[in-house]
């Protein structure tokens, strides 16, 4: 099936924000910039598919969002974590450890 | 969320694409900074964030936005489809239109007048009681019943709740200076409670006002009391004149519903006992209503013990006849008259509907395989099957929707039409409406059909694995032959039920015509009739001043111009059975010795003359026979009792019973043709003996037959004003020749007929269309092939043979099972059949006949299409 490798890359995008918005609520363009920030530039998705993301993020309640204005005192939509979307990004990180760490082991051997 | 994005859409999408743009001007902000020039950086802004409308559209999906905006791309693009496609529209609009109209005019019909539940408590309680009696010549014919019945029942009959009794009546109706006759009913005083209706003004009956000397009440209906006095609230204790002078209070209002039994009805009085009525003999109706859970078997039962012991202990102890009406069955509903037509009826709108279906089905089917490229490269491009079938779904769905609209019309049409045509053959029937379970039934099935000719087409296809196939050529050839074997059966199925049906509009077509060639016996273009029936004026004229007030009114009209015969007969034509002119009579000479049954009209002397009815054998009446009493009998007289020999000069005698020693036999002095005055198709009832009406016979009920060659509006309109001169409380009631009756007997028959053959004929036109569409589609499909067999040789007539074989074996095979379904069919019909058998050999051949040449027209096209070929050409194309 072609779906796999989106889920893939869906769920690792949909962690990758959980993590960029730990530390404090972000824009749009600030999560997107965050994630380059902790990834040093080395990962290139379209910025695009952020905002799906997002939606279905707020939708499993995750993440909340609220319209405020920004540094350059623009309208802008900022996004927060939930308690129950910490908690996720907690149980997810240590499965795509493990998980990775699977992969990698195989791919090693093989 | 989903709800909010529904309604707030706007919103939401504006939401989305402020924000979008934000991230992107940030973005194209921060390229700037990093040293690109404007355009540049907002260019790699672009490119960065991956297509803005993609990623759009998934936040909608991720929304639940996307099924609204995709069902209204869906909705337009079937537009835009079925649009392009206008003669498929048209053509699945059109026949389900007539389908769906048709079938909700007939079933609105039938459900309005025979199957609608009465608008009552507990209505399948609810029973009426006939009594049925056991010598009755027509066999099972449901004759009155009484107060005395009605008494007995109410005191022993255990099994019921109650029991009522109603009768219906007319009375003369005082309203100013004019007076007009208008239809009642007596009733007992329980009637409303028996139905559990309550007065919508007022209060109804006590038990104690059936006896005139406590008052005389009377309750008005409501339709009466909304026209006539605008319902005013204030009409309660006011008083109207009913039967010449006599005055009712009216005491209250009854409300619609119980119009649903007596719809012509205007009023209720309390019933009231005639001077030596019989237990059989008030011409009344029983209303039960049983108990809680008593089976309408096991209350026959008891009802017919009742009887049983009645007749032992009264009747029978008192020597009566047993020849008396018995008690015999219960009749557990009210069966309509036009019950087994409208039956019939929406059998033959329901074959039509089905030609129909298979019509447009095989359009839709045919359609899918033309769109067989189209779905799968919509397949290929990812549009899953789910996709498929709603986008196909919605274009049946708004072709029925169309349809149904339209359909709907066309049955509000129907349904005036027949109203105005049920006025005529049952004046007590309501007027019919579009009931709501009607509706409902006919919107639910729209619906399948749609849901049917979205979704199966395509189901068949994918199933057989048609859309899946990515070789092209492949993929379409065996699609079409596919979806052509289907087409197949479907041409076939709609011959054999177009053919069923036309056979039985065939029958009943020349069932029709054979009533119409029918020999009435009489003249009847020139004999106007008119009725006064007018119990009322009795008391006003004492016994022998009515026998003057008849012979007044007969010289009256002899007195009228252009008039040139006028005769009086106590009996009602045009009416339907109900027993009441039945006689018994014994005869001497022929050999008739056991009691035999006719009926006696009485007449006066001149009745044969005015009528214009012939006198085969033997003379006509003279004024002598007024004081001896003497016999004419028509010619059936002799068939009807297998005599060998003319009864004329025979003596005969009326009763069960031969005359007293010293009293006459009467004798039969002539024999005339027989009239068929009740019913053209009545030609076999009873034979008809006329005998003279006796000077001082105690009715005031009797017809006048005029006999003129002037026009009859001008001849009614004098003989209304010559009855005011006379007695201006004389109303003249059914008026008109004996033509117009003739022909409004005939309204039912004419109108099942034109109804029958109008879809029969529909669902020959569509099976010419089924077959025509299958050839030319056919040939249009083969083109190629036969292109090659031209070119290696074939001959036209080999290629005309060769399309018309086609043609003809569908058809051929469609009227053998057509012809099987008939058979049986058919004896469906054997009640509605005239002079006609359910087997007529030359109803078969004629329409066999007529679907050979229809086959032949609708095969006759395509092939000369291909004939006309031309090889090379067809060759190239491909």
């Amino acid at each position: 099936m072609a779906e796999t490798p989106n889920d893939l890359l869906k769920g690792a995008l949909n962690l990758l924000v959980l993590r960029a918005l730990r530390d404090e609520s972000r824009h749009g363009w600030g999560i997107q910039q965050r994630i380059n920030q902790l990834a040093q530039d080395t990962l290139s998705i379209n910025q695009g598919s952020l905002y799906p993301a997002l939606i279905r993020l707020e939708k499993k309640g995750l993440i909340k969002s609220k319209w405020g204005t920004s540094e350059a005192g623009r309208q802008a939509k900022y996004y927060s974590l939930t308690a129950k979307g910490r908690r996720q990004m907690g149980t997810e990180t240590e499965l795509w450890k493990q998980f990775s760490t699977t992969v990698n082991f195989i791919l090693d051997k093989a | 969320m989903a709800l909010r994005s529904l309604f707030k859409k706007d919103v939401v999408e504006a939401e989305l694409d402020k924000e979008m743009r934000f991230h992107l001007e940030m973005q194209t902000q921060y390229n700037i900074e990093k040293g690109m020039d404007p355009s540049t950086a907002k260019r790699e802004a672009l490119r960065s964030f991956g297509g803005f409308d993609k990623f759009k559209e998934e936040s909608r999906e991720a929304w639940g936005v996307r099924v609204v905006t995709d069902l209204m791309r869906d909705i337009r693009y079937s537009f835009h489809s079925l649009w392009k496609g206008k003669g498929f529209s048209l053509a699945v609009i059109v026949t389900l239109a007539l389908c769906i109209g048709a079938n909700t005019t007939v079933l609105s019909a039938l459900y309005g007048l025979v199957l609608k539940p009465l608008p009552f408590e507990n209505p399948d309680r609810l029973v009426q009681v006939f009594n049925i009696g056991k010598n009755n010549p027509i066999g099972g014919h449901k004759s009155g019943s009484g107060w005395f019945q009605y008494l007995d029942f109410k005191k022993h009959a255990d099994l019921l709740e109650g029991v009522a009794v109603a009768k219906s009546i007319t009375r003369i109706i005082k309203r100013g200076d004019s007076y007009s006759k208008s239809a009642g009913n007596e009733i007992s005083a329980d009637f409303f409670d028996l139905l559990g209706v309550k007065p919508l003004l007022g209060r109804f009956f006590e038990s104690d006002e059936i006896y005139p000397m406590h008052g005389q009440f009377v309750v008005l209906t409501q339709t009466s009391w909304e026209n006539d006095y605008n319902g005013d609230p204030d009409v309660i204790g006011k008083e109207i004149h009913l039967d010449v002078g006599n005055r009712y209070t009216i005491v209250g209002i009854a409300p619609r519903s119980v119009e649903s039994l007596y719809y012509e009805g205007e009023f209720f009085i309390p019933y009231r006992v005639r001077p030596n009525e019989s237990r059989y003999g008030g011409g009344a109706n029983l209303w039960v209503r049983l108990k809680g859970n008593v089976s309408h078997a096991a209350c026959l039962d008891h009802l017919r013990s009742l009887e049983r012991r009645w007749y032992q202990e009264e009747a029978g102890a008192r020597g009566r006849s047993h020849a008396d009406a018995v008690f015999e069955s219960l009749e557990l509903d009210m069966d309509h008259p036009l019950k087994e037509s409208l039956t019939l009826l929406e059998a033959g709108a329901l074959f039509f509907f089905l030609v129909g279906c298979l019509n447009i089905f095989n359009l839709f089917l045919r359609r899918a395989g033309h769109k067989c490229h189209e779905l799968s490269i919509r397949n290929a491009l990812g549009a899953n099957k789910a996709l498929l079938r709603r986008s196909l779904l919605v274009e049946s769905a708004l072709l029925t929707m169309v349809a149904a609209i339209i359909g709907f019309c066309l049955a509000w049409g129907g349904l005036y039409l027949i109203n105005g045509y049920v006025r005529i053959l049952d004046p007590s029937a309501i007027p019919l409406d579009f009931d709501l379970e009607v509706l409902v039934l006919v919107i639910a099935i729209s619906c399948s059909i749609a849901l049917l000719l979205g979704f199966l087409p395509l189901e068949l296809l994918w199933r057989a694995g048609l859309l899946q196939q990515l070789d092209s050529s492949q993929r379409s050839s065996s699609a079409s032959s596919f979806t052509r074997k289907l087409s197949d059966v479907l041409v076939v199925g709609q011959v054999a039920f177009a053919f069923a049906l036309l056979i039985g509009a065939m029958l009943l077509f020349r069932s029709f015509n054979n009533v119409l060639s029918v020999d009435p016996g009489f003249e009847a273009t020139r004999v106007i009739k008119g009725r006064i029936d007018d119990q009322s004026l009795l008391p006003f004229y004492k016994r022998s001043a009515t026998a003057a007030l008849k012979q007044r009114i007969a010289q009256g009209m002899r007195e009228l111009p252009g008039v040139e015969s006028v005769c009086l007969s106590q009996y009602e034509s045009f009416k339907p059975y109900n027993g009441e002119n039945t006689r018994y009579i014994l005869s001497r000479g022929v050999s008739l010795d056991t009691p035999r049954m006719v009926e006696r009209h009485l007449v006066t002397p001149d009745y044969f003359d005015t009528m214009g009815i012939r006198i085969l054998e033997g003379r006509r009446f003279n004024l002598n026979d007024i004081k001896d009493s003497v016999y004419i009998v028509d010619e059936s007289f002799a068939r009807h009792f297998d005599l060998d020999e003319s009864p004329l000069g025979s003596d005969i005698h009326l009763g069960q019973r031969p005359p007293q020693s010293g009293k006459p036999w009467s004798r039969i002095v002539g024999v005339s043709k027989r009239a068929n005055l009740r019913d053209l198709e009545q030609r076999d009832g009873l034979p008809v003996i006329y005998t003279v009406l006796p000077r001082d016979y105690p009715s005031n009920n009797f017809t006048i037959f005029l006999r003129s060659s002037r026009p009859p509006g001008d001849v009614v309109r004098d003989m209304r004003s010559k009855l005011r001169e006379i007695d201006a409380r004389l109303v003249l009631s059914k008026v008109g020749t004996l033509q117009n009756s003739i022909d409004e007997m005939l309204l039912d028959r004419k109108g099942i007929t034109v109804l029958a053959s109008s879809f029969a004929g529909l669902s020959l036109l569509l099976s010419l269309l089924g077959i025509y569409a299958l050839l030319a589609y056919d040939v249009s499909s083969r083109r190629r092939e036969i292109g090659v067999r031209s070119a290696i040789g074939a001959s036209r007539i080999s290629v005309l043979k060769m399309i018309l074989h086609q043609g003809f074996g569908k058809a051929g095979l469609g009227l053998g099972i057509g012809l099987l379904a008939s058979l049986y069919l058919t004896r469906f019909l054997e009640s509605m059949l005239f002079d006609v058998a359910a087997l007529d050999p030359w109803t078969y051949i004629s329409v066999i006949l007529i679907f050979i040449s229809v086959a032949l027209v609708a095969s006759y096209l395509p092939a000369r299409r291909a004939v006309g070929v031309d090889p090379l050409e067809a060759l190239r194309a491909e």
